[in-house]
């Protein structure tokens, strides 16, 4: 390979990959999210269609806003399991500060952010003040969290009707639902603040090198924390978007959730083994893959259960490709 | 005796009358040549039974190149191995187990969770029914410990709770168990504390009588001396001393180590190399950094030096001697320091790399592939990551700039010669004297009052090592002070203004390399000095 060949991984890569190999890493999983839509748009008449475009959106939203924080997270070589109690905690604080207690809804929907941001910011400081591993932690505010907010709904459920929590879904600025907005708005976002900010490269360079980043004199556990407290804020706005899009708030709500941002991630191509590569957009690939897959097994007719398995055939395949795809590189 | 080991009489070293036993370990006519350079020129090695034979020299001497063709690491490219005086041919490391070759490397190879017992079984447990045998193991466990006179350790003690001897010794029951005919010891005092080396001795005689050829591998003279029966000494690859140890003097050994390099100085014969040119001292005579009765763990005691600004100072001692200690403490990243550091005269808590970094200490470790580089980052990440706040788009605005990134990157990199065409490539994919170019830049790019580095040209080629070399001199000249702990004699006495040398966790010597030869500094390591401790004791 030539010597000025430049990489495509990480920040800083000052240009694409000239060599088909890194055009087929860098590009591989958008390539193989198209192959998949086109056989989906030829096998199926109803799913190629506007209308349908738009359900996908918005039925991604909740998964892909949790899952720009579990891709932070999982660049530090970490991992956030909580998220999907942290989203059913915000939505039901927000429901019940909101329809029981009769707060404004704006006030509430910030108070339930906040709770979720507070689960973020103890996931960040006890694992690391304390040097526990993130995934016993996260398993453990998993339960707490998930608990919580069972307890509050009561063995009940919660309707809402303000319309600030169903405007997520009903208002439409050019067709397209206005949660599925806010998840491009904060990918976008999620993309500056890793490839542009301080605490971004920081994320790369303790996935990277851990110790080397503690040597390079960076605030390795103050900006863990952080990546963390961002992982339940953003878990907080999904428990928002979740909430505005059912109506309904209920127990099962957010419930295994973290699999499936965890899933969207590491069909984003990003390596656990090493820490420190993957890119965000690839992350709203994955979380897109897995959500036309869904809809259409739902479209097809196929029962759950089998929806569930070529689910994860599919993601297989996937991974598999793109990890083949990838090894050729040097 | 086989009459193989009558070739050994043709060797012009008269075999000393005491040591007449037969010869575990016969290296005949070994060569070896690594591209283009011999690294062995038909080197003879013989190891007899009951002894401990010490295998000496520089680095680069060729002992380990030795060593690795014993184990089977390497193919001689000529020449005859023998074991008991039969020819072997040893392939890989598990041939040299079976032909009777045992080597303990520094790196131990025990499973702390495990106990001494099974550890020594390890992957050769007997079972009965699909069940380990714990009596076999502990059979196993105990007549190997018996070897070494080591019958009051309990064999079900986990590893981890072990002193570091303790552990050494367990690692060498293990390879006897074995039972080889010739074990080789890989420098296994270097982590080791007097105390801990006194019981690895005590051990070792315990074992001598068991008949098994011992070659120890090491650069501390003073042990090789209390503890060996014959030496050899490897000098460029050729064997330039076999002697007995008994009225071996130190100062002979070192003789025959350094060779015509031994009153080598370097700086002698020229006045006017610009060293120390840069070093002065601040206002009213304060050092820039000033260590005073620094102690770190048990590794260091009581160690004081001063580095003035724009001085080079060489932290210079045998592997194990506290110097990468006292380096670690300076940057915050040791426990259990003890004493003051003062810079400019100001005592400073340096409490985490973080809080010496903020002092404008910057840090090159020796360890580069684990702490040093990011390795799946490009050049230019891995040259900003210590100071990311300078390429701001604008002072008060926390968005980095490409940009600006790739310019202040290209401002240093260019400087110390890493090019262009490779700043995009990930830091995995270049050469170990790039990335080390790499990680000087970093810290050229966040700017300092002093540099701590630790072995800054391991691993590094002769070019870059020149560059390296050249940037370092660059920055003291600029004013920086900078620390380089180094295990080689030639780089201190090159590089350095001033060079501390630690023995044991103490200073043993200061020596100023204008007026020191490689012997003197190499004497000095091994705690014979004749420089002046700093602090006029």
């Amino acid at each position: 390979m030539a010597v000025n060949s430049p990489t495509l991984v990480g920040p800083g890569a000052p240009r694409l990959g000239t060599t088909t190999t890194e055009q087929a890493a860098r590009f591989g999983i958008v390539l193989i999210a198209m192959v998949i839509f086109a056989v989906f748009a030829l096998t199926s008449g109803p799913f190629a269609t506007v209308s349908n475009m738009r359900n996908i959106l918005e039925q991604v939203a909740v998964i892909g806003v949790v899952s720009i924080g579990e891709t932070a997270v999982m660049l530090t070589g970490g991992i956030d399991l909580s998220v999907g109690s942290n989203v059913l905690l915000s939505s039901v604080i927000m429901a019940n500060l909101n329809v029981n207690h009769g707060w404004p809804a704006g006030l509430a929907i910030v108070v339930g952010i906040l709770a979720a941001l507070l689960v973020g910011l103890i996931n960040g400081v006890v694992s690391t003040a304390f040097g526990i591993e993130p995934i016993i932690v996260t398993l453990g505010t998993l339960l707490a969290a998930g608990g919580l907010g069972q307890i509050w709904l009561n063995n009940s459920w919660i309707t809402l009707h303000s319309s600030v929590f169903s405007d997520v879904a009903t208002v439409m600025p050019l067709g397209i639902p206005l949660m599925a907005w806010i998840m491009v708005v904060l990918y976008a976002l999620g993309a500056v603040l890793l490839y542009r900010t301080t605490l971004g490269r920081t994320v790369y360079l303790i996935g990277g090198n851990r110790s080397g980043a503690r040597l390079a004199a960076l605030a390795v556990n103050r900006r863990l924390v952080a990546v963390y407290a961002l992982s339940g804020l953003l878990a907080g706005v999904a428990g928002y978007l979740d909430a505005g899009q059912l109506g309904i708030i209920s127990q099962n709500d957010g419930t295994g959730l973290q699999f499936s941002a965890i899933l969207a991630v590491l069909v984003g191509g990003l390596s656990v083994k090493t820490g420190g590569i993957g890119r965000v957009e690839k992350t709203l690939v994955g979380t897109l893959i897995a959500g036309m897959i869904a809809n259409y097994f739902v479209l097809q007719g196929v029962a759950e259960p089998y929806e569930q398995a070529a689910i994860g055939f599919v993601i297989l395949v996937a991974v598999l490709t793109d990890h083949v795809l990838r090894r050729r590189e040097p | 005796m086989t009459p193989r080991a009558s070739d050994l009489s043709t060797l012009e070293v008269a075999r000393p009358s005491e040591l007449a036993n037969p010869a575990r370990l016969s290296m005949l006519g070994i060569s070896k040549r690594f591209g283009g350079t011999p690294a062995l020129d038909n080197v003879d090695f013989e190891v007899a039974a009951g002894e401990i034979h010490a295998l000496v020299g520089q680095n680069g001497a060729g002992k380990s190149t030795l060593m690795k063709i014993v184990a089977g690491d390497y193919t001689p490219d000529s020449g005859v191995v023998m074991i008991d005086g039969n020819t072997v041919e040893i392939r890989n490391p598990r041939q040299g187990l079976d032909a009777g070759v045992g080597i303990v490397y520094q790196e131990l190879s025990l499973l702390p969770n495990m106990t001494i017992a099974e550890n020594i079984s390890l992957g050769r447990e007997e079972t009965r029914l699909g069940v380990v045998a714990r009596d076999a193991a502990r059979k196993m466990a105990e007549k190997a410990l018996a070897l070494l006179g080591i019958d009051r350790l309990d064999i079900n003690t986990r590893i981890g709770r072990l002193s570091l001897a303790q552990q050494q010794i367990v690692e060498i029951a293990k390879v006897m168990s074995y039972g080889p005919r010739v074990l080789v010891l890989d420098e296994p005092t270097a982590a080791l504390s007097l105390d801990d080396t006194r019981k690895l001795f005590s051990a070792l005689r315990h074992l001598r009588e068991s008949g098994v050829g011992i070659v120890f591998v090491s650069h501390r003279y003073g042990e090789v001396l209390e503890i060996c029966d014959r030496c050899t000494v490897l000098r460029n690859g050729k064997v330039v001393g076999r002697e007995t140890v008994a009225g071996l003097t130190l100062e002979r050994l070192v003789e025959l180590t350094l060779g015509e390099l031994a009153h080598r100085s370097y700086h002698a014969a020229d006045p006017a190399r610009p060293g120390s040119t840069g070093a002065k001292e601040g206002p009213g005579g304060t050092p820039l950094l000033r260590v005073e009765h620094l102690s770190v763990g048990n590794t260091v005691v009581d160690i004081s030096f001063h580095v003035d600004r724009g001085e080079m100072v060489g932290l210079c001692g045998l592997l194990g001697s506290g110097q990468s200690e006292v380096a670690r403490a300076l940057y915050g990243d040791a426990p259990e320091v003890r004493g003051t550091v003062a810079l400019d005269g100001q005592v400073v808590r340096l409490s985490s790399p973080r809080a010496a970094a903020a002092h404008g200490i910057a840090f090159i470790t020796e360890n580069r592939r684990d702490e040093g580089i990011f390795p799946d980052l490009a050049v230019v990440p891995n040259v900003t990551a210590a100071s990311l706040r300078e390429s701001w788009l604008a002072p008060l605005v926390p968005l980095l700039s490409p940009r600006q990134e790739r310019a202040r990157s290209r401002k240093v990199t260019d400087q110390v010669g890493v090019p262009r065409a490779v700043e995009g490539r990930r830091l995995r994919l270049l050469s170990g004297g790039t990335q080390q170019k790499v990680v000087v830049a970093r810290w050229l790019a966040k700017g300092s009052r002093l540099l701590v580095c630790i072995e800054p040209t391991r691993g590094v080629d002769i070019g870059a090592r020149a560059d390296i070399y050249g940037q370092l001199r660059d920055l003291a000249d600029k004013g920086t002070g900078i620390v380089i702990v180094t295990t080689d004699i030639e780089e201190a006495l090159v590089l350095c203004d001033r060079v501390v040398v630690c023995f044991a966790g103490h200073v043993s010597a200061v020596v100023d390399p204008r007026e020191a030869t490689e012997e003197s500094l190499f004497l000095a390591m091994q705690g014979l000095g004749q420089g002046s401790d700093e602090n006029g004791r």
